[in-house]
């Protein structure tokens, strides 16, 4: 009897050793909040083992395109998701957050020596300022259409992607800059929550990349009140389901 | 060929000759010390030059952002001096590609000095040269090929510098945007005709450079002792 339970444990502890982890690539600025999804799910499904790749979204589009072995794809927009889907290489697609915007500037004070933190704050800014490349970064795209509209000529730095925006701004190379909001969820000094009816907004989609049981139940998952409450914990709004 | 794209190749060249200028102004001394020095610094100078080699170029850019940040000692000097700031300059991306292509033109000048017959130099001193004269007439053109060596090979690799720029640069066309960052855009935009096409002028550039340094020095032995990595 002893030895039937040890044989049938051994079975089932090797059948978890052996489960393939669910390979989950992500664009960069999800990744923290996707391994809390993780290990959150991990929690409900003790099974559940996977792996995580981040990069910019367009990186990852670029490695999938060319049969990278990802089962889920976070893009931070959602092009891309859509396009995966047309061409076959996705089953499914939808929207998993919506990035928030925000114009920071920690050393800003106003004449008063006071923090200022509406959109004043952007209306009157006149120095050089950051945002991601809108050619690559969902985030960048916004906060161009923003400099559009201002049109003054103060001086563009053009950063990779929404981390190296805070990188400019955190090491005081830069004064001010657009990044997302989920990079901190608490900004120091100033800064301007920019409203999601001044741009086109950052849509976030995930793709279904394989029929991995694990991966279909974890982006399932995704629309879960427990998923839902750590993704606007940080920093990310819901999308309009 | 877009606009955008002849301004990154102009701006690539610009910053590789002005960075290989600098270095061979730079470089000379510390190669000739670095060959006919017996002091015990000497080895810890050799490592200290090297390091380039071995550190990540977008760890390398991290620290100098760092270093160039407006209340750093460096940016606060800048600043005093020029009035502008170096992180987001061409001037930063000169800086910053001097310490990142260093040993590739110290190297091959170090070991240059070194391979000449200590018997020239007795026979230069034997003749009473004055030492200034012997490094000029004597020294220096018995080194020429380690000066060939060093200038394509600092021009080459300040021309494929990515991840110090990526970190340090901000993009800006005509000013920080250089050859590969322009590339990266157009693989990561996924405009891949653009990139295919930069990516074959920087191939070209490249190979002719290597092509010539081989042809110079007749041996590949030498260019391999100055750790060249693709």
């Amino acid at each position: 009897m002893v030895a039937r339970l040890a044989c049938i444990v051994a079975v089932f502890v090797s059948s978890i050793a052996l489960a393939k982890p669910v390979t989950i690539a992500v664009a960069a600025n999800f990744k923290q909040t996707l391994e809390l999804l993780a290990e959150d799910f991990k929690s409900q499904h003790t099974e559940f083992n996977y792996r995580i790749s981040s990069a910019s979204t367009g990186i990852l589009y670029n490695q999938i395109s060319h049969g990278a072995p990802f089962d889920l794809f976070f893009s931070a927009d959602d092009i891309r998701p859509k396009q995966l889907v047309e061409e076959g290489k996705a089953r499914q697609q939808m929207a998993y957050a919506y990035g928030q915007l925000v114009f920071w500037a920690p050393n800003f004070l106003d004449k008063n020596g006071d923090k200022v933190t509406d959109s004043s704050l952007w209306d009157n800014w006149e120095q050089m300022y950051a945002y991601a490349n809108p050619k690559l970064a969902p985030y960048g795209l916004a906060a161009e259409q923003l400099a559009k509209q201002k049109n003054n000529d103060a001086k563009i730095v053009l950063a990779n992607n929404v981390s190296q925006v805070f990188q400019f701004i955190s090491t005081g190379n830069v004064a001010a800059g657009f990044v997302a909001r989920s990079i901190q969820t608490d900004f120091n000094g100033s800064y301007w929550l920019v409203p999601q009816d001044l741009h086109k907004g950052v849509a976030q989609h995930v793709a279904l990349l394989s029929d991995e049981s694990q991966a279909i139940e974890f982006y399932n998952y995704l629309l879960s009140e427990n998923a839902q409450t750590i993704i606007t914990e940080n920093g990310y709004l819901l999308p309009k389901i | 060929m877009s606009d955008a794209e002849y301004q990154a190749i102009i701006l690539s060249v610009k910053l590789a000759t002005i960075s290989c200028l600098i270095l061979l102004l730079l470089g000379t001394p510390l190669a000739w010390w670095l060959a006919r020095s017996q002091s015990k610094l000497k080895h810890i100078v050799e490592a200290v030059v090297a390091l380039p080699i071995v550190l990540p170029p977008t760890v390398l850019g991290f620290y100098l952002l760092i270093g160039f940040a407006p209340n750093s000692f460096l940016g606060q000097w800048w600043q005093a001096i020029t009035g502008s700031q170096l992180a987001f300059s061409f001037s930063g991306l000169v800086f910053a590609s001097c310490l990142y292509s260093l040993p590739f033109v110290v190297q091959p000048i170090q070991s240059a000095f070194k391979q000449i017959e200590p018997g020239v130099l007795d026979a230069a001193k034997v003749l009473r040269m004055p030492r200034w004269k012997q490094l000029l007439s004597v020294e220096l053109p018995l080194a020429k090929s380690g000066f060939i060596v060093a200038m394509v090979l600092g021009f080459a690799h300040t021309l494929g510098e990515f991840g110090v720029v990526l970190m340090i640069g901000g993009n800006i066309p005509g000013e920080t945007q250089v050859i590969a960052i322009a590339l990266f855009d157009h693989v990561e935009s996924l405009n891949f005709a653009a990139a295919h096409r930069l990516a074959l002028v920087l191939l070209g550039i490249s190979f002719f450079a290597l092509l010539l340094t081989y042809g110079v020095t007749g041996a590949k032995k030498r260019v391999g002792s100055v750790g060249v990595k693709f």
